[in-house]
């Protein structure tokens, strides 16, 4: 009856388990951290300036210029590296927005139940229900175009999927003994979900905002391909946005379009990569089970044949 | 003669049960669980009592109304005199100091997150106790050399994973011991453990009970150990006490038939001299329809008519009731 | 003839950094019809991966060596393949939650023919019927087939497992802690069912548990297991009174008796790991008559009266190779 797997969770040793055992996380590790550096050092290291041309309108790629140009004759190369400074900025500011409320959110829900349960639940199935990207354009339409309202936009839409998945996970940890035993002591609820509740739950909150990540950078390419953010910033999104406007396929300029699409999954996959082995970590049964097509196997032992009967 | 120290008089605790919209668009009657139904007992300086029964019988749902987790329906439970139920959160704290409980799974009783330093200095920081971190873990340490955990600097820093189950147990009652409280509830302290740990725990507690004068209230189904341990037993079925007494008294010479069948049943070592088992026909009812006259009526193997008509009440015969009119 | 024949029985299971564990290591025993054989132990000594062994449920991480014979005929040597025609046609097991091994959402005749369809034993009307008989078998009235599993208490959804084991008429049940859960009225009224089953339909019976007075009250024989091997067996009540081996003795004196005034005594430390081997007797660390010997050699399972065998170099008959 050893119950092994909650215990060793404690939130510092989960991610070395996790980069221990799932080499999938460790490539996902690799591939965030390389476009984190890289948006990083982009302004450093970023071949041209964005702002100057450097080359011919959509002059495809070449030994000067590794992807091409785009239709204004910048340097695609560091578009990207500048557009990936904004997009992860963005993506990961929506995600904290969204992480934090939703964290709360859930937390708050999941504890008490009762009315408070009731209501910030209506509130979030309202969020829920209403379809992204006309709520998008509205908050565009009315507050104008503008970096900041795309982060609230994104962590506005993302904050109900949290809170669900932390109000359950909390609705559970709520009934174990220990919180229960903290309560029979005496404990404040302050007290019962800063050390017990929140400990728990966070790495669970942890997979899901890794995850989330890569939902906010992909709305937000949404979001300006849609011309709901302002034009002048450099986003992967707006690159994409202006390729597509300014006839970049008809042109058959592909490497103003796919360059842009492929660090936009790439960040994905890394994000879902590293996510989903937390997520795996935190739950030890989803690994093989009985199911899966493997036998247990048959050994025969050497020598033994004629022992005692 | 050890006077009360807590006394449980006339406890009631009843469960509505939802009717759920369809139940109340056809007005369906709102049934009640009885958990428990009136139940009186006392417990006195360094005695251990422990309440024996079945699942449904109500024994752990009288531990949480003492200790303060469930709002009793009825009656009152005192400590030295005050009553303890029904009293507000604040002052329900102060009772809480002197009521601990200790839990029945080892191993989802600690916070695998903490380590067992701030098991134990929980209690002290939600009470006030210890005014530096220095001293609170020297009364951490004391705390657990006499849970038999020693030396108590090899487990400060551990975590509950890195414990075994007996081990867990005996931090939980440090955790409980940190408060020096005046009564312990025990829900079932050894039935997760592994027999050859089991005996250690026990005998801490009728340690504690000795050297410390503490009061125990040990809720248990296993009939031998609180037979070994305890001063009196309490029998519980549906709800009620159905008889109770210094421990031997009822083991030896059970009055109430309910305890005499329970006894029958119980696995002995002698095959030989164990009688045949007494088995009663069917399951506990329901606590929801509890029929009317002897709750045991439906089981019991030497009921008659006037069993159904009156509720029998507690025959006492020195210091042993017996709820059950053929004593 | 032996309906069971269990002989030198291994299983390792791979751990995720690499490593092996070791629960059952060489254990052997054989049942005859209508026997009650208890395998006593506490957690972690192997006695519920055994009886999972024998079965053939184990997870894929295992590894499995050792013959397993069902009334003269080999059912482990080709893994899950052979295993499987006479899993539940000659050994079937009852589990210890009851509502694990139910299925909430079928009915409860259902379940009990399924095991009939599936060995293709009987069939819709014929495989209803049978399930009603095997209810009635059990004590639970045959109407009930139609319910299903959360309408019935913990003692009768015991008595369901039971029945869905018996539905191949197994030869062999195996019934993994199946009242620990249980109150012990109840408890009795399962044993006093099993007892029943056991005597009428020649079936033979091995019960996992930790509780030793119940295997004194209801085994014939019984053997004791810790970290993985087998260090004490007989019939009970030699076990009881005459043990061979200081764990069964000091288990006995860690359980008090109903009546019994003996004072009541752990054992100090703790059960070995099984991740590495483990050099001399396993029990040594917590002996109470430990000898030098003992720390160099592990002891093997010798002779200590008809039909005793007792791993420990204090047994006094010694029986030569």
């Amino acid at each position: 009856m050893t119950t092994v797997a909650p215990a060793e969770l404690r939130s510092t040793g989960i991610f070395r388990k996790v980069l221990r055992e799932h080499k999938t996380a460790v490539a996902g590790l690799v591939i965030l951290g390389l476009f984190v550096v890289l948006a990083v050092v982009s302004p450093y290291l970023a071949p041209y300036s964005i702002t100057e041309r450097s080359c011919a309108v959509f002059e495809p790629p070449s030994a000067q210029h590794w992807l091409g140009c785009d239709d204004g004759g910048v340097d695609m190369l560091s578009l990207l590296m500048r557009g990936g400074q904004t997009s992860l900025v963005v993506g990961f500011a929506a995600t904290l927005v969204a992480m934090l409320l939703g964290g709360t959110v859930g937390i708050l829900s999941g504890y008490f139940g009762g009315w408070v349960d009731a209501v910030l639940m209506r509130i979030t199935d309202v969020l829920l229900v209403l379809p992204d990207l006309v709520l998008a354009m509205v908050i565009a339409a009315v507050w104008g175009p503008s970096l900041f309202h795309v982060i609230l936009v994104i962590g506005l839409l993302e904050w109900t999927t949290t809170a669900r998945i932390v109000r359950a996970e909390v609705m559970s940890l709520r009934e174990r003994a220990y919180v229960k035993r903290a309560r029979g002591l005496g404990a404040s609820n302050t007290r019962v979900i800063v050390r017990h509740i929140l400990p728990q739950a966070g790495p669970l909150l942890i997979a899901n905002t890794v995850l989330t990540v890569s939902v906010a950078i992909y709305l937000e390419t949404a979001l300006a391909f849609l011309g709901l953010e302002d034009p002048s910033v450099t986003t992967w999104g707006t690159i994409l946005e202006h390729a597509f406007a300014r006839t970049a396929i008809s042109s058959g300029a592909w490497w103003a379009i796919v360059p842009d699409g492929f660090v936009i999954a790439a960040v994905s996959i890394g994000c879902f990569l590293l996510g989903r082995a937390i997520e795996d970590a935190l739950n030890p049964r989803l690994k093989v089970s009985h199911l899966s097509g493997r036998r247990w196997r048959v050994r025969v032992l050497a020598g033994r044949g004629a022992d005692a009967r | 003669m050890t006077e009360a120290l807590l006394e449980v008089d006339d406890l009631s605790i009843h469960y509505p049960i939802r009717r759920g919209v369809g139940g109340a668009l056809t007005r369906r009657p709102r049934s009640v669980v009885h958990a428990v139904d009136g139940i009186s007992f006392r417990l006195g300086r360094g005695e251990m009592v422990a309440v024996v029964g079945e699942s449904g019988c109500g024994k752990s749902t009288t531990a949480a109304a003492i200790c303060g987790l469930i709002a009793p329906t009825g009656g009152t439970v005192r400590l030295e005199g005050n009553a303890i139920t029904g009293l507000s959160e604040r002052r329900l704290r102060t009772v809480r100091r002197r009521v601990q409980m200790i839990y029945q799974d080892p191993y989802e009783s600690l916070d695998p997150l903490c380590r067992v330093r701030d098991i134990l200095a929980e209690p002290m920081l939600i009470h006030g106790i210890g005014g530096s971190k220095a001293e609170r873990s020297a009364l951490a340490a004391e705390a657990l050399e006499r849970s038999g955990l020693s030396p108590a600097e090899a487990f400060l820093d551990r975590y509950p994973h890195e414990l075994s189950g007996g081990q867990r147990q005996r931090v939980a009652i440090a955790a409980a011991l940190v408060l020096d409280p005046d009564v312990l509830l025990a829900d079932e302290p050894v039935s997760m453990l592994d027999v050859s740990v089991r005996a250690g725990v026990l005998s801490l507690l009728d340690t504690l009970r000795k050297d410390q004068d503490t009061a125990i209230l040990m809720i248990t189904h296993d009939l031998s150990t609180a037979a070994h341990f305890a001063d009196r037993i309490v029998v519980m079925y549906l709800g009620r006490i159905v008889e109770q007494g210094p421990a031997r008294e009822v083991v030896h010479h059970p009055r109430h038939p309910y305890t005499k069948a329970l006894l029958s049943a119980v696995p002995r070592r002698d095959r030989e001299q164990q009688a045949k088992p007494q088995l009663l026909a069917g399951e506990t009812p329901n606590p929801v329809d509890i029929p009317p006259g002897c709750r045991f009526r439906s089981r019991c193997p030497v009921g008659t008519d006037d069993c159904e008509r009156t509720d029998p009440p507690l025959v006492t015969a020195g210091d042993h009731e017996t709820a059950c009119l053929f004593v | 003839m032996n309906v069971l024949e269990c002989r030198d029985l291994h299983v390792w299971f791979d751990l995720p950094d690499g490593g092996q564990v070791h629960p059952v290591n060489g254990v052997s025993f054989s049942l005859a019809p209508s026997e009650r054989y208890g395998l006593v132990g506490e957690s972690g000594c192997g006695k519920s991966t055994t009886i999972l062994a024998l079965l053939g449920l184990l997870p894929p991480t295992a590894t499995v060596a050792g013959s397993v014979s069902i009334a003269g005929t080999e059912i482990l040597a080709g893994g899950e393949e052979t295993v499987r025609g006479h899993r539940w046609r000659d050994i079937a097991m009852v589990f210890q939650g009851a509502m694990n091994a139910l299925n909430p959402v079928k009915t409860v005749g259902w379940q009990i023919a399924e095991p009939m369809r599936a060995h293709g034993i009987a069939r819709r009307a014929k495989a209803r019927e049978r399930a009603r008989e095997l209810l009635e078998l059990v004590g639970i009235p045959a109407a009930a087939a139609d319910r299903y599993p959360h309408e019935f208490s913990g003692g009768m959804r015991q008595r369901l497992s039971i029945a869905m084991a018996l539905a191949c008429e197994p030869k062999v049940l195996l019934a993994d802690e199946p009242t620990t859960a249980l109150d012990v009225m109840v408890q009795a009224q399962i044993l006093e069912l099993l007892t029943r089953l056991t005597d009428e339909l020649g079936m033979a019976l091995v019960l996992v548990t930790h509780d030793l007075p119940l295997v004194s009250q209801f085994c014939h024989r019984a053997a004791v297991m810790y970290a993985g091997k087998m260090v004490e067996e007989g019939p009970a009540d030699q076990l009881s009174w005459e043990s061979r081996h200081p764990y069964t003795r000091l288990l006995f004196s860690a359980t008090p008796d109903l009546y019994g005034d003996e004072p009541v005594v752990s054992i100090p430390g703790a059960p070995p790991r099984l991740d590495t081997a483990i050099v001399g007797c396993p029990f040594r660390p917590r002996c109470d008559v430990p000898m030098d010997r003992c720390a160099a050699e592990l002891p093997l399972l010798t002779t200590a009266g008809p039909g005793h065998r007792a791993a420990c170099f204090r047994t006094e008959s010694v029986v030569t190779a």
